[in-house]
């Protein structure tokens, strides 16, 4: 699903932040990624959902070298990935209900798919009293729910999480988890960067942890 | 989804404006081209007779008036389809708009006979044919002012023609500013609905949607204003204008045909699509700098 090879990110010339990235990704699987702050986290993930090119290296999506992909072609593989932004990034003067609907509208589904599908969706991160809502009206941990409901609605392949528990308390943050592992056992490949090790501990998944630049693979 | 309120109730302001004006200036040079048409067609086969002195005797005919010799001798000229002779009165009522009554009582005015043609003679055919006959005659076929007043006409349409489409662009090019605002205003939602797969083309549509929304309604109240202004303007030129310009204001809806009319109606709807282009494309061009 994701092959990086040989992959090395600077944002300063001779100082690179990622260094000689090599990481797979197979379908169906669940990851990991930690690593302290700066060290490199986020950067991977936005090279995964092609918002970062790497300075040097390969990167496969999908079967495609993401260097050679046209601008239609980036969008497509977007609209097969899900992303959990570390803050939520909602659509403030949208209601939950549109900003859910949101990658369903972008697919093209017909008005009746969405109306269906919006609530139940809500329904199962438990927020379906909050339909007509907007995100300001709900709290960090809400606003996180309906982030993963927009980012799982419309059955991605992949699934990319940034600190998403970040923002939560640790109940929450363990329910988030739960609602992660049944996507996961739907079929969606996720990968979860994190750097709450109590988490990474209660589930038994592989880890890529970033230090100084490496990506080591553990577990 | 996209925000931008100020921006918007702004735009919808101008296009109503420029639409109004687009109209207006629209409906003007189609019911100059009409009237004009209408009128030169009028006077297409028509010469006028200039007789001076039209009640002495006829240097031709001891029977008869300069004015009688000249009527007889049309009335057996081929290829004369009417002869209308003008009296005193109605030939004062050509000139008192344009000259004092003082000055039109020191005037010696002169018979005016107004001959309409089957087919278009030239002025030299008929000079021949009356001219020896009886001298003082002067013949008009009036080839000398309706060529300077085509040229009028022509320069006020084109002017008509360059001031609408200057309007079109001005609509156009508040629709570029405003995108370009909404995308600055907004990069944060476009970025994000890039990252989702939207693409381009689909933040495109939700602009071309937003800005329909907006110029929509404001081009076809600017065009209803704009028509019903022509109404009201157009029985007050009525009543202002016959008196110099006989027969040249009929109603609108007279003096336009159905194509006129057709064109005119489809101006906001012709307008509506091509901003929704523009807007397609100034997203397009804008992102693709973006990227």
């Amino acid at each position: 699903m994701i092959r990086f090879q040989e992959v090395d990110v600077c944002y300063t010339p001779d100082k690179p932040i990622l260094s000689k990235i090599n990481l797979k990704i197979d379908p169906d699987s669940f990851h990991f990624l930690t690593g302290t702050s700066g060290a490199g986290k986020s950067s991977l993930l936005k090279m995964m959902y092609l918002a970062l090119k790497p300075s040097t290296g390969h990167i496969e999506m999908f079967g495609r070298d993401t260097a050679k992909l046209k601008m239609f072609e980036v969008s497509n593989i977007r609209k097969r990935i899900g992303i959990v932004f570390q803050d939520f990034r909602l659509i403030q003067n949208l209601s939950i209900r549109e900003n859910v609907a949101l990658p369903l509208r972008i697919y093209g589904a017909k008005a009746k798919i969405i109306q269906r599908h919006v609530p139940e969706l809500l329904d199962w991160v438990g927020l379906g009293d909050h339909l007509d809502s907007f995100p300001v009206s709900l709290s960090g941990g809400e606003q996180q729910r309906v982030a993963i409901a927009r980012a799982v609605i419309a059955r991605p392949s992949l699934l990319l999480a940034d600190e998403p528990t970040g923002n939560v308390d640790d109940k929450i943050a363990e329910r988030l988890m739960y609602l992660f592992e049944e996507l996961y056992r739907a079929g969606t490949s996720i990968v979860v960067a994190t750097h709450n090790k109590d988490l990474i501990s209660e589930f038994d998944y592989p880890v890529f942890h970033i230090t100084e630049g490496n990506l080591i693979l553990q577990g | 989804m996209l925000k931008n309120k100020a921006a918007n109730i702004f735009l919808a302001w101008i296009i109503l404006s420029m639409i109004y004006l687009a109209v207006v200036t629209l409906t003007g040079v189609l019911i100059s081209n009409s009237s004009s048409r209408e009128w030169l067609e009028s006077v297409d086969n028509v010469v006028t007779i200039q007789v001076s002195d039209p009640k002495a005797k006829s240097e031709v005919d001891d029977d008869s008036t300069r004015l009688e010799t000249i009527v007889k001798k049309l009335r057996i000229i081929a290829g004369i389809n009417k002869i209308k002779i003008f009296d005193e009165e109605q030939t004062l009522g050509l000139l008192n708009n344009w000259l004092s009554q003082d000055i039109l009582n020191d005037i010696n005015l002169p018979s005016l006979i107004e001959v309409k043609l089957i087919k278009p003679i030239n002025k030299e055919q008929i000079s021949q044919k009356i001219g020896p006959l009886i001298p003082g005659v002067s013949i008009d076929d009036h080839s000398r002012w309706k060529q300077k007043l085509t040229f009028l006409i022509d320069i006020i349409e084109n002017l008509g023609w360059i001031i609408f489409i200057l309007i079109l662009i001005v609509c156009l090019a508040s629709i570029i500013f405003a995108i370009t605002m909404n995308i600055a205003n907004n990069s944060e939602v476009i970025n994000l609905i890039d990252l989702m797969g939207g693409g381009s083309s689909f933040i495109a549509e939700i602009f071309q949607k937003q800005i329909l929304l907006v110029i929509g309604p404001a081009a076809l109240i600017g065009s209803f204003i704009a028509i019903v202004t022509l109404f009201i303007l157009n029985d007050y030129l009525a009543t202002l204008l016959s008196d110099f310009l006989p027969g040249s204001i009929s109603s609108l809806g007279e003096k336009l045909n159905f194509w006129e009319w057709s064109f005119i109606v489809s101006t906001p709807l012709v307008f509506i699509f091509l901003s929704l282009i523009t807007v397609r494309v100034s997203v397009l061009v804008l992102l693709g700098k973006l990227k």
